[in-house]
């Protein structure tokens, strides 16, 4: 009966696509414009708080209501936001940002020097990457009312990539706001300068933001994260579904105009559609991190035994598993995305994806594995992390290693991933670095659980490097260190698959859904 | 009766308290960390810790059942780890969504399943009742989360008659609350006709063929006036228990139907606050529940007491 049942389903699916859409026109002549747009978003966001939280679900919101001195553009080079112009000294230890005058929080007050260094020392204190350049307490001092300053005791070539990190993001709000919140909900008043300001949050329902009246837009142009951020719809508002199959039937009824993480398994349901299309979302690094924690006591903590591991895994099965349309995942031995060309390297090519059987069983042989049994957790939340994982295991058995795979809830692995004794080695996904510095992967204490002197030392010339031609040539020898040593095997550069009504022009989505300059038409 | 009333209070408190531990333990049992699904997977261990000790996570279990317990005492179940909420408000908020779909399921349900038993029961053997008694059958077997789908798909997504998801109040207005309400209450409502269905046709079987609805037949009355006079009333008790039973059945049968419909009621916010291991709003849900499965409990214990007095004189003989 069950089985009868998933059939007519099967076919209901495949009616529903191809009537369901049938008739519907691509055309949006004569249309009037949309005014308030809607999107199905996966995850509720524990805050409407930048700076605390690392949560992409809620960056991908603040990003409307919020903005960085400097802002990310779309090849991922900080360009001023709410600073005018950026001055630096010879040995980039000494910055001065000088603020745009008239910018307006939401609230109608001017953005003050006052505000942007409570807002960035609050985010130099929490944000970890923020940490790695700034170890020492140093300050943002406001010099007048329009300009903001800061002396590092350490050289920074990359700092301004650091501040525009999207990841736990530099936003920027009252002093006020600053001076009230706390470390566990964050600000109590969700206000900004962005192209959207805030107007209601219902638990489990929605979050609601409307167009900024005020908005003081750079005079650049947008591109990526930067720019000109000006909106063409009045209301703009994040419905929660968290169901993955009713975030497919909202896009495929063009209940919603655009729907955040279409699953992978999900996308044939779209063929044939022509209400809405499929993008790319977020990006994001799918990898194998070995726990090799120093003392840790798992197998990954032998350069040999990673080494064989890395040499057994055909990443082309991986990547497929895990993301089964090649147009949303690159498979590419760099650590940095595939867009952010200034850090392009091949360092990694002589050893990545080789699925050399007979060399992973030579290192295998010479590393300390005793033919017990390497622990893997994986979970059913992120599909793509475990299936990645399953074909892992197998690959891995055809070398005569014996892997277990523990599965359970994301949450029950974010806890088991802070127990190293309980794990040698599991799949999972980080978003985007703006640099290599910031990669939690080879950072030191961070997941990954890197600790290579020569990596370490290698980051440490790049901030002090004069130009960015000496850090980037520094990050080849950086990624070559890291690959000799197999401390992290990427697994293919991914997209989350969004949809977009065919109602919708000029989007250019950025690293996930960025509504700024597009135009969503009636039905 | 006082007494009979203090023993059956004093029970209730008990059971309370004990369930209190239960709740409590079994929630902190639970692997997963509040602060890291707040902060991201990203967060630092600094963070971390901060964010814990923010929340009294880092205090010593008993500590903080006894706060716990000790606010809940006072009405206060503490604030949301997760959305900073007070627990009680955001749980009274969300018993409205789920009444209301539970009990508009029921109705559809009842509407629904007793015409369909009582035409059954009537055409015993014959292509009606055959086709009655699959459809139940049918509706029955399919679960919830199937036939959400399935409606989705036909009325949602195919014909776009209705909103694939999502939840309206009254005060959108009278047309879009029933349209955002229709799928949902189908798709909790169709299993459950099937099985009142049933129970209708079985129980209406067994008053047909009693001698006083032979007599009135035989006395000349309209089948129909036999059917829903005689034979409906005499066979409604055991319906009826059916549908108090159902009752409860179809409100923990929420949380599936709430989660596809994205119907932000207690089913739901279940559902996400495990997921979230948002141990405050677990234990607050759960406790509040169980003490309204024991309140009408009670009541119906003292009701039992009040309406049949044999029940009151059985315990005074023990």
């Amino acid at each position: 009966m069950k089985k009868r049942l998933i059939s007519l389903l099967m076919v209901l699916t495949l009616m529903v696509s191809l009537v369901g859409c049938a008739d519907e026109s691509t055309s949006n002549e004569g249309k009037s414009v949309k005014q308030d747009v809607t999107v199905a978003w996966d995850i509720e966001p524990p805050m409407l708080d930048p700076t605390l939280t690392t949560s992409v679900a809620a960056r991908d919101i603040n990003k409307y209501i919020y903005e960085g001195v400097v802002e990310m553009d779309a090849n991922f080079e900080p360009q001023p936001q709410l600073a005018e112009k950026i001055e630096h000294n010879e040995d980039n230890t000494e910055w001065t940002f000088y603020l745009r005058k008239g910018v307006k929080f939401h609230d109608g007050t001017e953005m003050k020097a006052e505000d942007v260094a409570a807002s960035l020392n609050r985010w130099s204190g929490l944000n970890g990457s923020a940490k790695l350049i700034i170890k020492n307490g140093e300050k943002f001092e406001v010099k007048d009312d329009y300009t903001v300053t800061i002396k590092l005791d350490t050289p920074c070539l990359l700092f301004l990539y650091y501040l525009a990190n999207p990841s736990q993001f530099a936003g920027i709000t009252k002093k006020s706001i600053v001076e009230a919140a706390d470390s566990s909900s964050g600000y109590k008043s969700i206000i900004g300068t962005g192209a959207m300001k805030f107007v209601e949050w219902k638990q489990n329902e929605y979050i609601k933001l409307e167009k900024f009246a005020d908005y003081s837009a750079p005079s650049a142009k947008l591109s990526g994260f930067a720019g000109d951020k000006t909106v063409n719809f009045n209301t703009l508002t994040f419905y929660m579904v968290n169901d993955a199959s009713t975030r497919v039937a909202g896009a495929l009824a063009d209940q919603y105009d655009f729907v955040n993480k279409i699953s992978y398994d999900s996308m044939n349901q779209f063929d044939g559609v022509t209400n809405c299309s499929l993008t790319q979302g977020q990006y994001m690094i799918g990898g194998l991190i070995f726990e090799k924690r120093e003392g840790c006591g798992s197998y990954s903590e032998d350069p040999n035994f990673r080494k064989a591991v890395s040499y057994a895994l055909d990443i082309n099965e991986i990547a497929k598993a895990q993301v089964p349309n090649s147009d949303y995942v690159t498979i590419d031995s760099d650590y940095m995305g595939p867009f952010q060309t200034a850090w392009d390297t091949n360092a990694g090519d002589d050893y990545y994806n080789k699925h050399d059987l007979a060399k992973a069983k030579e290192y295998l042989a010479q590393s300390k594995y005793d033919g017990g049994t390497v622990k893997m957790v994986t979970n059913t939340e992120y599909p793509d992390m475990y299936n990645g994982t399953l074909v892992i295991q197998k690959q891995l058995e055809a070398i005569g290693i014996k892997v277990e795979v523990e599965v359970m809830d994301w949450a029950t692995q974010l806890t088991r991933i802070n127990q190293p004794e309980t794990l040698d080695m599991f799949v999972s996904n980080f978003g985007v670095s703006p640099i290599p510095n910031t990669l939690l992967f080879l950072t030191p204490g961070r997941t990954g659980f890197t600790h290579n002197a020569t990596i370490s030392s290698i980051f440490d010339q790049m901030g002090a490097a004069k130009d960015m031609t000496t850090a980037q040539s520094l990050w080849k020898e950086a990624q070559k260190a890291a690959w000799e040593e197999a401390e992290f095997i990427p697994l293919g550069h991914q997209y989350t698959v969004v949809s977009k009504s065919s109602r919708v022009e000029n989007y250019t989505g950025f690293m996930g859904l960025t509504l700024w300059g597009c135009t969503v038409y009636e039905p | 009766m006082a007494k009979f009333l203090g023993k059956r209070l004093l029970s209730a408190l008990v059971t309370i308290f004990l369930l209190s531990i239960i709740i409590f333990t079994i929630s902190h049992m639970s692997k997963g960390d509040p602060a890291q699904i707040i902060l991201g997977a990203e967060a630092t261990e600094e963070q971390l810790t901060d964010l814990r000790h923010s929340l009294g996570l880092d205090r010593p279990v008993v500590e903080q059942y006894i706060n716990w317990i000790f606010g809940a005492v006072r009405g206060d179940l503490g604030d949301s780890y997760y959305t900073g909420e007070p627990v009680l408000a955001e749980v009274s908020s969300r018993l409205v969504p789920s009444l209301r779909l539970a009990i508009m399921a029921e109705i559809l349900a009842v509407i629904v399943a007793i015409p369909a038993g009582v035409f059954a029961a009537k055409n015993k053997g014959r292509g009606l009742d055959y086709i009655l008694s699959t459809t139940s059958l049918l509706g029955l077997s399919i679960p919830n989360f199937l036939m959400s789908l399935l409606l989705i798909l036909v009325f949602g997504v195919a014909f776009k008659a209705l909103p694939v998801s999502g939840y309206r109040t009254l005060k959108s207005g009278v047309g879009v609350f029933l349209k955002y309400s229709i799928l949902p209450v189908l798709a909790l409502g169709l299993g459950q006709a099937g099985i009142l269905m049933r129970m209708t046709r079985s129980s209406m079987l067994e008053v047909m063929n009693t001698d006083y609805i032979k007599t009135a037949k035989a006395k000349g009355a309209k089948s129909t006036v036999i059917l829903f006079k005689h034979a409906l009333r005499n066979a409604f008790i055991p319906i009826l228990t059916a549908i108090g039973q159902s009752f409860g059945t179809l409100f923990a049968g929420t949380a599936i139907v709430e989660t596809i419909f994205n119907i932000p009621g207690v089913g739901q916010l279940v559902v996400t606050s495990i997921t979230r291991r948002d141990y405050a709003m677990i234990q607050g849900v759960v406790l509040i529940i169980s003490i309204m499965w024991i309140i009408i409990n009670l009541a119906l214990d003292i009701l039992y007491g009040v309406v049949d007095p044999r029940i009151r004189l059985a315990k005074k003989a023990h």
